[in-house]
Formats: C-alpha cells, sequence, structure tokens
C-alpha cells in the first residue's frame, strides 16, 4: 500500500538539501514506527520517492513525498501497539508529527489508489511565491507580466553542462501576477519542462529592465500539482483517499 | 522560530549552511534565564567530523541533564565561513542558541589529535576571547581541554586556563559547583583556578613553570602557586554500566564522516602494544555489562532512527560478552532493517562467522593490523599476531568467500633494518600464496586483492616507545620506497596494492606530540600567519612552520629523532595514568630486548593501574 505524505519545510531547514531531506525522512519514518516496506539485500532502503527536489534556500508549504506500508499499524516508537483501526490517518500524521523538527511539518497523509502514478513522474506543475520584490518597481514589473503573458513565445537561454540552448518558457508560464505585493506563479514542474522560479524572476527583471542585484528574494514553494486525466491541475496530495483507507 | 545568528545572504553563499543552524534531532534547547552555567562544547574541526565523536556526546548529555547547566555546541567553521567572520568581525556562536560563545562561562575543547592546535586558536580568536590565559579577564569564559592530547598538554599550556585529565563522568559537577560557588561570593578568574586545581584530575598550567638543562632537556618543574598539586592523577569512571550514556544520541541534518549509532562496549585494552597511546591511556580495562549494552542500543535505535550500529572499542574481540552481544543485536538489527558494522575484530573463525550474517562477503574486506613485517619486530612492539595466526585467518577468510584483505604496517619503528621492511612485502605475498594454494581454481574466478598500508611510527607520552627516536622525513621516504620495491619483488606483486601515509604531517604530529611549552609560541605565529586546518592536506601547509621554527630557533630534531636518556624528565611526567613510569621503562628495555609481555587477561605485568581498584586488575584469570 502506497501512502502519500504533505509536508511543509519552512525557517532554518530551507538550508537542508534535498538528500539530506530524504535522509532526515528515513530517520524520522523509522523513529515514528510506520510500518513502512524494506528493499531487501545487505543494506536495505525504505521504499521512498520524492515528488520534485527543492533546491536549497527554498521554503515550501506543500512538499510530497510516497512511501510503501506493509500496514497502517505503529510497529514501533512512541504510539506502538495503539489500535489505529478507524482513524489510520490521523494516528500515522500524529505519529510521524511528533518526530519532526522545528521548520517540518506533516500537514496531510493519503493513501493512493492503486493505479496512481509515482511521485515523481506525476509531477505537471508547481506554484510559487516570490517575496522581497523592490515596491518602487512594482508598476514595470506589473508591465513586464502583461508583456510576458500577452506574447506568443518568450525564449530564454538555457545553459546546461553541455551547451546553451534558447528555449520557449511561455507555454509552461500558466500562471503570473502580483497579489498583496508578492509575486505569485504557476509553471510548469514536469520532468520534460521544469522551470525554475529563478528563471522566471531573472526574465521578469530583464523585461522591466530591473538589476537583479539591487534586491534580494525569497522563494516559496506553495503548491505541487499533477494533471487529471481530463487535463486539469490538481494538487498532488488530493490524488490520494482521505477516508476509508481499510474498505 | 530560532533565530540564526548568520544571515539567509551568508548560509546561501557559504558551503553546507546545515553545519551551522543547529536544531537537530536531540539537541537541547533550555531557557537561557533559567539555568547559572552556560557551556560551550567544541570539537575544533568541521561540523562533519566533530558531529561523530562519542566523548562529547556523552558530555552533552550529562551536563543538559542537570537542570543548572545548559551545554551547547561549536565546531570549527569552515575556511569559507571563517574569512567571512573575520572581514564582518562577525563572533563566533554555539549552534543551539546561536548566541556568541565569548558570553558563555566555559568553552571546552576536546583534543583528539595534534593536527588541530591551529584550529583552537581560530575557535578562541573568532569567539573574541583573548588567545593566552594569562590575558584573559573576569568576562571571558573559562578555557577548559580534555581527550587524548590533553596527556601531553604542554605544547598548548599558554591557551588553555585548565585542562581536565581524565575521563569526563566523575569530577564535573564538582567543577561547576566550585564555579558557582565563586561566582555567588563574587570570586574571580584567578580565585576559581586556584580551587580548581584542588579537584583531582584539573591541571591548571599557569601555576607551573619549567626551568631547561643547557642541552634543552627539562630540568624542573616549579610550582608558582603553593597548593597546587605535584601531580596530577587521571580521572577514570569505574562502573561503566551505572553512569552517563547519550541515549538520545544527536542526528544531524547532513551526511557526516559517521551517520551511526555507536556503542561503545569498554574502555581500555588489554594488549598492551608497546606504540599504542590509547593501550596505557585507558588502563585498566572496564567493560560494560552486556544487559546494559543492550538496553542502551535498543533505546538509541529508537530515539535516532538511524540505520546503522557500530561496537566502539580498542580491541572488540577482548570484549568478553561479545558472542552473548552480538547475536542479540544481529538479531535486534535484522527485525529492525539496521547495519552493523563490526571495526576491530580479530579474524577467526567466530568473527567470520558474525561478519559474513552481517555484510556481502564478497563485497567487504578483510583487515589485519600486524603493524610490522617480521615476527622480529612485532615482538619489539609487543603486537602479539604471528605470520601463522594471520595466513590462518586469511585461509578461512578466503573460503568463506572474502577476496579483499587489508593490511596496515607502521614504517620507521625503532630497531628496525630493512630487512623487516622487506618482510611487508613477503607476509603480502604469503597471504597472496595462501589463496592460491587453497582455493581451487574454479573458484578463483573473482582474484584476491591485498591492499598494505603504511604509517609512520610516531612515538607518543606515555608509551613504552616514548623514549624511542622519529625518522626523519627523507629516512619515511627511503623506507617507503624499499617497501615499496620489497613488494614489487613478490611473485604475486600484481595483487598487491601498496599505500603510504604523508610524510609531512607525520613528523610535525611527532614534533607536537612529545613537545614542551616552547612550541607554544611557534603554534600562535603559525596561526598568526593565518593556517588553520592542518588536518586538512588542503590546507596543511608545513612550510609556514618550518619557516617559523627557523626564525624562532626551534629544533624539530630535538623533539623527533632524539633518542631519550632512561632517566630524561619529560614534559608530561607530571601526570599520573596510573601506569608507571617505571613499568614504561621496563617495557622499553623489553622491546630492545625483543621479549615479550603478556595481555592483561592471561598475566598482570604490574603496570600500575591497579591503583584505581577495579577493571580487569581484579578480576579472575
Amino acid at each position: 500500500m502506497k501512502l502519500r505524505i504533505q509536508f511543509t519545510k519552512h525557517g532554518s531547514m530551507k538550508f537542508i538539501g534535498h538528500l539530506d531531506t530524504m535522509r532526515y525522512f528515513q530517520k524520522a519514518i523509522r523513529r515514528s514506527g510506520i510500518d513502512v516496506t524494506y528493499t531487501g539485500g545487505y543494506s536495505p532502503h525504505q521504499v521512498m520517492a520524492f515528488a520534485h527536489p527543492l533546491g536549497v534556500g527554498v521554503e515550501s508549504d506543500s512538499e510530497i513525498m510516497d512511501i510503501e506500508v506493509g500496514s497502517f499499524d505503529l510497529i514501533g516508537g512512541p504510539d506502538a501497539g495503539k489500535n489505529t483501526i478507524g482513524n489510520e490517518r490521523e494516528c500515522l500524521l500524529k505519529a510521524l508529527n511528533d518526530q519532526m523538527s522545528e521548520g517540518f511539518t506533516i500537514r496531510d497523509i493519503r493513501l493512493l489508489p492503486d493505479d496512481a502514478g509515482n511521485a515523481m513522474a506525476s509531477v505537471a506543475a508547481a506554484s510559487y511565491e516570490i517575496y522581497g520584490l523592490p515596491a518602487d518597481k512594482y508598476d514595470v514589473i506589473v508591465d513586464a507580466i502583461d508583456q510576458i503573458m500577452s506574447a506568443d513565445e518568450v525564449m530564454i537561454m538555457k545553459k546546461t553542462k553541455k551547451s546553451e540552448q534558447l528555449v520557449d518558457i511561455r507555454p509552461g508560464l500558466y500562471e503570473l501576477g502580483i497579489r498583496d505585493g508578492v509575486l505569485c506563479m504557476r509553471v510548469d514542474a514536469s520532468s520534460a519542462g521544469n522551470i525554475k522560479p529563478d528563471t522566471v524572476v531573472k526574465t521578469l527583471c530583464e523585461k522591466s529592465n530591473t538589476d537583479p542585484e539591487t534586491f534580494s528574494y525569497t522563494v516559496t514553494r506553495t503548491e505541487i500539482y499533477g494533471r487529471e486525466k481530463n487535463g486539469e491541475l490538481k494538487p498532488l496530495i488530493e490524488f490520494g483517499f482521505k477516508t476509508d483507507w481499510l474498505t | 522560530m530560532r533565530r540564526l545568528a548568520l544571515s539567509d545572504d551568508i548560509l546561501l553563499k557559504i558551503d553546507k549552511p546545515a553545519r551551522y543552524i543547529g536544531g537537530e534531532i536531540n539537541s537541547c534547547m533550555k531557557d537561557a534565564a533559567s539555568v547559572d552555567i552556560r557551556f560551550a562544547m567544541c570539537f575544533p574541526d568541521v561540523y562533519d567530523i566533530g558531529m561523530c565523536h562519542l566523548g562529547i556526546q556523552i558530555l552533552y548529555d550529562m551536563f543538559n541533564s542537570w537542570d543548572d547547566v545548559w551545554c551547547e555546541r561549536v565546531y570549527s567553521p569552515w575556511p569559507d565561513l571563517d574569512a567571512i567572520m573575520r572581514r564582518d568581525n562577525f563572533p563566533l556562536f554555539a549552534l543551539e542558541s546561536q548566541e556568541p560563545v565569548g558570553n558563555f562561562d566555559f568553552l571546552g575543547i576536546t583534543l583528539q589529535y595534534e593536527m588541530c592546535y591551529t584550529n583552537i586558536l581560530q575557535i578562541l580568536d573568532l569567539a573574541g576571547i583573548p588567545l593566552l590565559a594569562t590575558e584573559r579577564s573576569d568576562d571571558d569564559p573559562i578555557i577548559i581541554g580534555g581527550g587524548p592530547c590533553s596527556y601531553n598538554p604542554e605544547p598548548i599550556a599558554d591557551f588553555f586556563d585548565i585542562f581536565y585529565i581524565g575521563e569526563g563522568e566523575t569530577r564535573y559537577r564538582e567543577l561547576l559547583d566550585t564555579y558557582k560557588e565563586c561566582k555567588a561570593g563574587g570570586y574571580g578568574r584567578l580565585e576559581f583556578l586556584r580551587r580548581a586545581c584542588r579537584i583531582p584530575g584539573m591541571y591548571v598550567p599557569q601555576f607551573y613553570r619549567e626551568t631547561y638543562n643547557p642541552d634543552g632537556t627539562i630540568k624542573e618543574r616549579v610550582k608558582l602557586y603553593d597548593e597546587a598539586p605535584d601531580t596530577i592523577r587521571k580521572e577514570v569512571e569505574m562502573n561503566l554500566s551505572d553512569t552517563y550514556y547519550p541515549t538520545k544520541p544527536l542526528v544531524p541534518f547532513m551526511q557526516t564522516a559517521q551517520d551511526r549509532v555507536t556503542l561503545e562496549i569498554q574502555r581500555g585494552c588489554i594488549r598492551g602494544c608497546r606504540f599504542c597511546q590509547a593501550g596505557q591511556l585507558y588502563r585498566p580495562v572496564r567493560e560494560r555489562s552486556v544487559e546494559y549494552l543492550k538496553s542502551i542500543a535498543l533505546e538509541m535505535l529508537d530515539s535516532t532512527g538511524l540505520e546503522e550500529l557500530t561496537l566502539s572499542s580498542l580491541s572488540s574481540s577482548d570484549y568478553s560478552g561479545l558472542e552473548e552481544l552480538l547475536e542479540f543485536l544481529i538479531d535486534e538489527c535484522n527485525k529492525r532493517h539496521v547495519n552493523i558494522s563490526l571495526p576491530s575484530l580479530r579474524i577467526d573463525a567466530f568473527s567470520l562467522d558474525v561478519m559474513s550474517k552481517v555484510q556481502d562477503v564478497r563485497k567487504s574486506s578483510l583487515t589485519f593490523a600486524p603493524e610490522a613485517g617480521t615476527q622480529r619486530m612485532r615482538n619489539i612492539i609487543n603486537k602479539g599476531l604471528t605470520e601463522e595466526v594471520i595466513l590462518k585467518g586469511a585461509s578461512e577468510a578466503f573460503h568463506g568467500g572474502w577476496r579483499r584483505v587489508k593490511l596496515y604496517f607502521m614504517l620507521g619503528l625503532p630497531f628496525e633494518t630493512d630487512e623487516d621492511i622487506e618482510g611487508i612485502g613477503e607476509l603480502c605475498n604469503n597471504v597472496a600464496m595462501t589463496f592460491f594454494d587453497e582455493i581451487p581454481k574454479e573458484e578463483r574466478r573473482e582474484p584476491v586483492q591485498i591492499v598494505a598500508s603504511t604509517s609512520f611510527f610516531i612515538p607518543k607520552p606515555f608509551t613504552p616507545l616514548q623514549w624511542a627516536p622519529m625518522g626523519t622525513r627523507e629516512e619515511f621516504v627511503r623506507k617507503a620506497h624499499v617497501c615499496l620495491n620489497g613488494i614489487h619483488s613478490q611473485l604475486n606483486q600484481k595483487r598487491i596494492k601498496y599505500n603510504w601515509h604523508d610524510t609531512d604531517t607525520s613528523e610535525l604530529e611527532g614534533v607536537l606530540a612529545r613537545g614542551d611549552r616552547r612550541l607554544a609560541p611557534l603554534i600562535l605565529e603559525v596561526y598568526k600567519r593565518g593556517q588553520i586546518y592542518d588536518a586538512w592536506t588542503e590546507y596543511f601547509n608545513y612550510q609556514t612552520w618550518l619557516d617559523v621554527m627557523d626564525e624562532m630557533g626551534i629544533d624539530k630534531d630535538f623533539y623527533t629523532t632524539r633518542e631519550r636518556a632512561d632517566d630524561e624528565i619529560f614534559p608530561w611526567d607530571f601526570l599520573d595514568i596510573g601506569v608507571t613510569k617505571r613499568f614504561l621503562l621496563n617495557e622499553w628495555h623489553n622491546a630492545r630486548a625483543g621479549i615479550v609481555t603478556p595481555n592483561c587477561r592471561d598475566k598482570c605485568s604490574g603496570c600500575g593501574a591497579a591503583v584505581f581498584g577495579g577493571g580487569i586488575c581484579f578480576s579472575e584469570r
């Protein structure tokens, strides 16, 4: 059985890199007593997958990780042996939240349907909020946003390890706007067309003649989405069941 | 949310910011206003190394179990952050509170290796604490050192207020209570140090002075404060099954050198190898009970969620309850999908059986530490491992499926000849021969691989070889080539790989290990010229050390290549580790004569450690 776990990563935890975050959760799950499934062999690993790596320095309201479990029982940890029947979700949520350090919070745990795709391949989009834009530049930035969103294509130079390539990011920019002084965006986050929030900020700076060196901003990821069969974006966590785990 | 000392801008600019944010699982937060004593515990190397140290974890746990103390941690900022802190005049902070270490009551520094000495000065400097103990005011923290290098604290004596000699479990409570009395009574730093030096195990270096003979050796030690003790006996915890142990060890966010639960099964070693400092310092052997170890092992696994457990001791095979303990641990670890790593096991049928249960034999390697290439040489150093035993172990290992063997040796041992060095190649070749003789052709698809490594012998205080001369860099390089040629002349040379340790680091370590107070100005000057992180080859600059020695007229050969007379006064003679100098001298003479001394379990040789009234000295043989 596969569980989907949604968690936040705030404050100083933004300095914990992606691999270290994975290791952090492996230990937290052990401590919690959740009956996670292990691979075989001499160095067994938990069956665990993260949806989308989060860069060092970026905070998040909604990170997604899937784990495989053998049962919904707590086989160890402070709540070991507790009767979880009937409120499995709440029990696991509490058990894991009890193991979090400040900055990490488990928001939700859902049971995935058997046919759910794996976390990483399911990612279609992500939304971000950018804090710290220079207030005196709002007007020109709003103009630049209009300019970008009404254009047919937005070509940027994408650097890879081997080469530089011109790519059009316009099709991957789903939403872009300023709300209460915060730059909000919803962009493609799939493996084929992932757009980094920094790339969008850089493009906006270019279009609005703003020197990116004159301000420093922080990034928060607010949601990760998958795509429903009809093509609609839906938060990844909502692909799992909230209730009726045993039926 | 905890506020961090460093800004986001800085943290995002430097390598591995997780080193500096604290907040790890099982780290201890307290209300600063509710405690009487703020203690900063420092490992003077980078976080990734320092976090793995068991000693600090034990003391951290002990201090924080006391309501009136808050113990926090501090590590050496990596050179990237070091440069920023110096540029911005940013004070060194402790990880938990993120507050400046300069405002603490105590700064404890563990001394694990000589090559960290410049990092001690880095820590003091960044914390804004005067580098010399005598220049500190009542507002500065008390700087206290401990750990293996405190058994010859003299080269760094000028930088410390106190050295705690021995195991930390026993006397810290008394020391902190004395501190509180002094604080309440409004007594200053000097009065506190005067009271502290009367507590067993506490060495206050500023109360002593050395005088020297014309030839540079020590003439005598002069006391500058009458009440200070003449000798300081090391402290030992005699009941290791009823004492402090960190059952909730810290769990770092980032990957460190050793991400695992450490189970210290015993202290001390019965073997008495003559080059080994730990084998003398930590006498007598004291075991923790199997029941105690079982219970803390499970507690630690539960409280950390770590996926690996390791045993810690100088020689795990000599632990009397090993079979019962391992049976239990293998069972529990299998249930929990936890790996066990088993260092320092002697290779025999039992250990091979155990290891085959916990590791993939095809992928793992076996380690032997013969330390010398010939039996003559092994007798000199009292390494009770014979070629017969090694070859028997290797044979059993090859039959068990192992194909990789590591062998550790030392070069530059006293009374060593080129034949002894060439013996290393012969021994390696015989291990390879064993493989080809014993393993039928059809099972030889994966060939045997032998890795021989040599380090250079560095005489250490409180060992029988403390009188011995150490080789020069030039001799070391020559000997490494003799060894290499010896290996190359073997029939199976293609199956043998050879590594040797850096000669510059070894030589400097040799100078500092048996150094005296006259080296403090050297360390200070080298630090002032920008040298830190000497333990890291990418930052170590031996030329700076040589230049300053030259300018100060310090003759490194006086400390390294000189053979000491039997009656020479050593800088560390005022410390009493239980083991007597007479015993060590007798052992030095036995080394010269090639006479082997039995281990503590077979026969008591009267080393003096029985003075502590327990451990193996009083167990039945």
